[in-house]
């Protein structure tokens, strides 16, 4: 059945080619003409053909379709000026184009510029899209400009808790995102327990969050898609930036290799809070460790006209110590080799070869009385893209990847002191494989479709050990050993993808989506914050693939000549092979983890409303969710239906940023939700010499609820300075070469104690049990000064 | 592992926060059969306590439950009968009982219209190898200064073996389990410090080991990690039981040594 919707949408589309003979091709790329960035969704348009164009690909790429003829090219993207040129189209044709920034706001350009309207007219739907200015004015905590955290003010997804940058994303778990920095995975993205993010704003240029159906180029997580994107580096010109913040300080420097042709950017960020440990007079206190660090590069060199090659990596640690009796470190390192290729005017295609790797190391003890527990995740990923534009009205996407994954749970190594021998956990190898294929297509002006289809493979090889098989009750049935590259279990999924646009009038549309998603790897975790210990486990012979289905229908409206624009989107959602814990599951360090294992089902439905203002001197958004998320398992809360830990039923935001002048922007942000769901006991009883809770239903009840306002300041200095022209005896503006900005914040300004855990515990003094509240941050400031040159 | 990683993370981030009391309205759970039943291998120590659960907010004056039919037999044929302590409502002993290696025990209980029942096995018995200690000056997060201790034994290679120390100093029990099976170092020695205990110049350390099977040591461990709320923990629920019927609680029957310091 699958099989043969695939063949009839293949041959809908083959059906296009044959009336494409006399027509050609203009395409191109467009470039910021002051760093020569590519620009991405940048406009182009035909003055003759009404509602014909096209918008540039992640890489500034476009191609237009058009009979042979004179016409008029327009094109414009948001903060560069717009342009016009004639071309006599009776051949194919490239045009590279470099558009030129607008005036004034030369330390803020809008990369990520896109048509006005482009939100009621795309087919797309649960898409949210950032721009770093977006990010660079909100308020946060200590003043760490943090897309997570940003994110996180958007409808439909929710913060993990207080200060954290883990989100949930439509009821979907924390570990449900996939989140990719120039398409490597990221396997935690968190730094120092979660409150802070891995992602360095100031080495990214574009932030895109698929909420529901992602393109069928993504697959592998069930909730969302994170989709981010490094800056390139300036290719005119040396230039630097910078911030000194009270927490920690970075670095940006991007230069051309050979101008216009290739450029780099590396950026850093390092935290210093250990550096006022040293001024302890306590020794172990000066040998104490904590801090994170960020590494960002990227290279691009152009080999010729169609031909682009990406080198990109990210490296960051987190290292904890204390004197020299505890050691801990982790992080994540990716690398990203993309090849661009324009195979001709309307292919354009993608070779990627990815790494990632994941580890995290905890180190005991002194001298040679040690102990050392390490895991590790590492993926090889070779990717391959293509972006076919057939005509005017049909682009396909479609392409195929491999991933081969390596998981270490959990490698031990002891000291020449230690004199007992401690065996690891097995590794275990697995390869997940995909092919996709996906064409938007407008049909008339009023329609437009999205349809695709993305096949996947799962597959857990064998590990040279031995691989358990577990009952129901997690007791092992059954202990194969395996070679490696045996083919121990595969999964096959099949994912539909489809999203429409109806266009009511100019203003306004009808969307609506159905996606099926497929995870094949999950994180195990049982605890509420983010822990670098929380492990990974493929899909095997006891874990069976999560499944998720949504269907999204929205309703688009724009007013105001497209300054104001507000959308609704309601979407429900079926989860199933969930996962949750036996009572008591060890997680760490144990080979047959599996085994402690529930597998359930989930549901979670909601409504969105977002209300947003993009130009202007005021911007901002308000958002607001209604949602239900709920759990199913056999296990848990006597077989009955309970709301999952991140099942909050209103969920507000609301941001707004003000420019009061070239010099000084003010912004607030306030947000508001429902507490979530915990459990809290129902009775207590003594045994063992404690006072112990007693526990009923799971998760049924209610933190109190939580909403915080933030302030934000930034003041800048003067841009330009005034000079005299020595011909006319005009004042006249120049613009400095140093610029710089200070930005103060203040986390939670009205010191709203809002519950981050409540315990029941014997007050010792009356013998009474009391709830008791532990509220995080009160009122935090912050400053920040950069700098940019 | 957990310890330091919550210490650096609560040096960092609690340093801003704040603690109150506040008002949550609980429900009423209805009241179950709690059953503590905690044989030992030394005459005079093997006690069965029976009470109910009590209301969260209400004073821990639990109801305890007199007259029950408590008995224990082994699997030689023995019975043990034990008696409720006249002096203390709930409290059933048998003096004479001594728990011995590589038997199964079966608990039955008849209380409040109740039937309970339980099964413990024991293993060999165990003492520790040796305690020894270092003192610790104070230091950055742990300012006092105090003894470090540490427990030493000697796994025996042929079970799957299961252990609690539990350290008492000046009489009063640690509330801290110290919980571990041998999957690590089945047969071996085995050297793991008492990390949070302080312990000062002239006071005394009586330290206990005790051998379980897998089900008591399940149990202890689910009802150390019961407490909840807090961002490490994991979703609070009750400990996994091994009482049969409509009871809550545990029965352990425990091979145990002990050693003791007293600090110069």
């Amino acid at each position: 059945m699958e099989l043969k919707k695939y063949l009839i949408a293949c041959s809908f589309l083959l059906s296009f080619l044959s009336f494409s003979q006399e027509k050609f091709t203009l395409s191109g790329t467009l470039k910021d003409g002051g760093s020569g960035e590519d620009l991405i969704g940048a406009r182009v348009t035909v003055v003759e053909l009404p509602g014909t164009g096209a918008i540039t690909n992640e890489y500034g790429f476009y191609s237009l379709t058009l009979p042979q003829g004179t016409y008029t090219i327009r094109y414009k993207s948001l903060g560069f000026i717009s342009g016009e040129f004639q071309i006599e189209l009776n051949q194919d044709i490239q045009k590279n184009i470099e558009l030129v920034p607008e005036g004034k706001t030369l330390t803020t350009v809008n990369v990520t510029a896109e048509k006005l309207d482009e939100n009621v007219k795309s087919a797309e739907m649960g898409v949210d899209k950032l721009s770093m200015k977006d990010i660079e004015n909100i308020p946060v905590l200590f003043g760490e400009k943090d897309p997570l955290k940003t994110i996180q003010l958007l409808p439909g997804v929710k913060s993990a808790g207080e200060g954290n940058s883990g989100f949930y994303v439509r009821g979907g778990g924390a570990d449900q995102n996939l989140i990719l920095l120039d398409g490597a995975p990221v396997y935690n993205a968190s730094h120092l327990l979660g409150f802070f993010s891995v992602f360095n704003s100031d080495a990214l240029k574009d932030i895109k969050l698929y909420k529901g159906g992602a393109p069928a180029e993504f697959g592998g997580r069930l909730s969302s898609v994170l989709d981010i994107k490094m800056k390139e580096g300036n290719l005119k010109k040396f230039s630097a930036s910078g911030g000194i913040g009270l927490i920690s300080s970075k670095l940006t420097l991007e230069a051309p290799i050979v101008k216009d042709k290739g450029s780099f950017i590396v950026s850093g960020r390092r935290t210093y809070a250990d550096l006022f440990l040293k001024l302890s007079k306590d020794e172990n206190a000066q040998n104490s460790i904590l801090y994170f660090y960020d590494l960002n590069a990227k290279a691009n060199y152009r080999l010729g006209d169609k031909d682009r090659l990406f080198i990109s990596g990210y490296f960051g640690r987190d290292k904890f110590g204390f004197a020299d009796q505890f050691g801990f470190d982790w992080g994540n390192t990716t690398a990203t080799l993309r090849w661009n290729h324009i195979y001709n005017d309307k292919l354009f295609g993608n070779t990627s070869f990815i790494f990632s790797n994941y580890n995290y190391k905890i180190k005991f003890g002194a001298d040679d009385e040690t102990f050392e527990i390490g895991s590790v995740i590492q993926d090889f990923n070779l990717k391959q893209d293509f972006d076919w534009y057939i005509n005017e009205n049909n682009t396909v996407t479609f392409g195929a990847n491999v991933i081969h994954h390596t998981f270490k749970p959990g490698q031990i190594e002891t000291g020449s002191g230690i004199d007992f021998v401690l065996s690891d956990v097995p590794n275990t190898y697995s390869v997940e494989s995909a092919v996709y294929i996906s064409n938007e297509q407008k049909i008339g002006k009023r329609v437009t479709l999205i349809y695709g289809l993305r096949g996947s493979n799962f597959t857990q090889l064998g590990n040279d050990d031995v691989v358990y098989t577990f009952n129901t009750a997690g007791e092992v049935t059954q202990t194969d050993s395996t070679k490696l590259w045996q083919n121990v279990q595969s999964y096959w999924g099949l994912s539909p993808r489809f999203s429409s646009n109806f266009l009511l009038n100019e203003k306004s549309s009808i969307k609506a989506g159905y996606a099926r998603t497929f995870q094949y790897l999950h994180l195990i975790s049982n605890s509420t914050a983010s822990s670098p210990t929380d492990i990974w486990l493929p899909s095997s012979v006891n874990i069976k693939p999560q499944i998720a289905d949504q269907f999204s229908l929205g309703y688009f409206r724009n007013f105001l000549n497209n300054q104001l624009e507000f959308s609704t989107e309601v979407y429900y959602k079926i989860m199933q092979n969930v996962i949750d814990y036996r009572d008591g599951a060890e997680v760490t360090l144990n080979p047959t983890v599996e085994g402690e294992l529930l597998f359930g089902r989930g549901r979670a439905y909601g409504l969105e409303l977002l209300l947003k203002k993009r130009r202007g001197k005021f911007t901002g958004w308000v958002s607001y969710t209604l949602s239900r998320t709920e759990k199913l398992f056999t296990d848990i809360n006597d077989s009955s239906w309970f709301p999952a830990r991140q099942d909050r039923t209103h969920d507000v935001s609301i941001v707004g940023m003000y420019n009061i002048n070239d010099q000084f922007t003010v912004s607030a942000s306030w947000v508001y939700y429902t507490g979530n769901a915990v459990t809290f006991p129902s009775g207590k009883y003594e045994i063992d010499g404690q006072i112990v809770n007693y526990y009923t239903e799971r998760n049924g009840y209610r933190m109190p609820d939580y909403h915080r306002l933030d302030l934000g300041m930034t003041f800048y200095h003067k841009k330009y300075r005034e000079v005299k022209d020595p011909e006319t005896g005009q004042m006249k503006q120049v613009p400095k070469k140093w610029l710089s900005s200070w930005n103060v914040s203040v986390y939670n300004a009205y010191a709203r104690e809002n519950a981050y855990t409540i315990s029941f515990r014997e007050n010792p003094d009356t013998g009474e049990t009391e709830a008791v509240q532990l509220a995080l941050f009160k009122v935090i400031p912050s400053i920040t000064y950069n700098f940019k040159f | 592992m957990k310890k330091g990683f919550i210490f650096i993370a609560g040096l960092l981030v609690f340093a801003f926060s704040c603690e109150k009391v506040i008002d949550i309205p609980l429900n009423e759970a209805e009241q179950r059969i709690v059953v503590e039943a905690v044989l030992f291998d030394v005459e005079d120590s093997s006690f069965i306590k029976l009470s109910k659960t009590g209301s969260v907010y209400d004073n821990s004056d639990f109801e305890k439950i007199s007259g029950a039919t408590v008995t224990v037999s082994d699997d030689q044929g023995n019975t043990f009968t034990f008696i409720e302590d006249p002096l203390t409502p709930g409290l059933y002993l048998d003096t004479t009982f001594i728990a011995q290696p590589y038997r199964t025990y079966d608990l039955s209980i008849i209380a409040a219209g109740e039937t309970i029942t339980a099964t413990s096995t024991t293993y060999e018995d165990i003492q520790f190898d040796s305690l020894d200690y270092f003192y610790q000056a104070g230091s950055f997060g742990n300012p006092d200064s105090s003894y470090f201790v540490f427990f030493n034994f000697t796994d025996n290679g042929a079970d799957k073996n299961f252990y609690r120390a539990i350290p008492v100093i000046n009489g009063a029990k640690s509330g801290t389990y110290y919980l571990t099976d041998d999957k690590l170092f089945n047969g071996n020695n085995y050297r793991q410090p008492f990390f949070a205990e302080e312990m000062g110049h002239g006071d005394t350390l009586i330290a206990y080991i005790v051998s379980m099977d897998e089900a008591n040591y399940t149990y202890l461990n689910t009802l150390s990690s019961n407490g909840g709320g807090g961002p490490f923990s994991p979703t609070p629920s009750n400990p996994v039981s091994n009482l049969e019927g409509n009871a809550i609680g545990f029965f352990g029957v425990f091979m145990t040594g002990y050693e003791q310091i007293i600090f110069p």
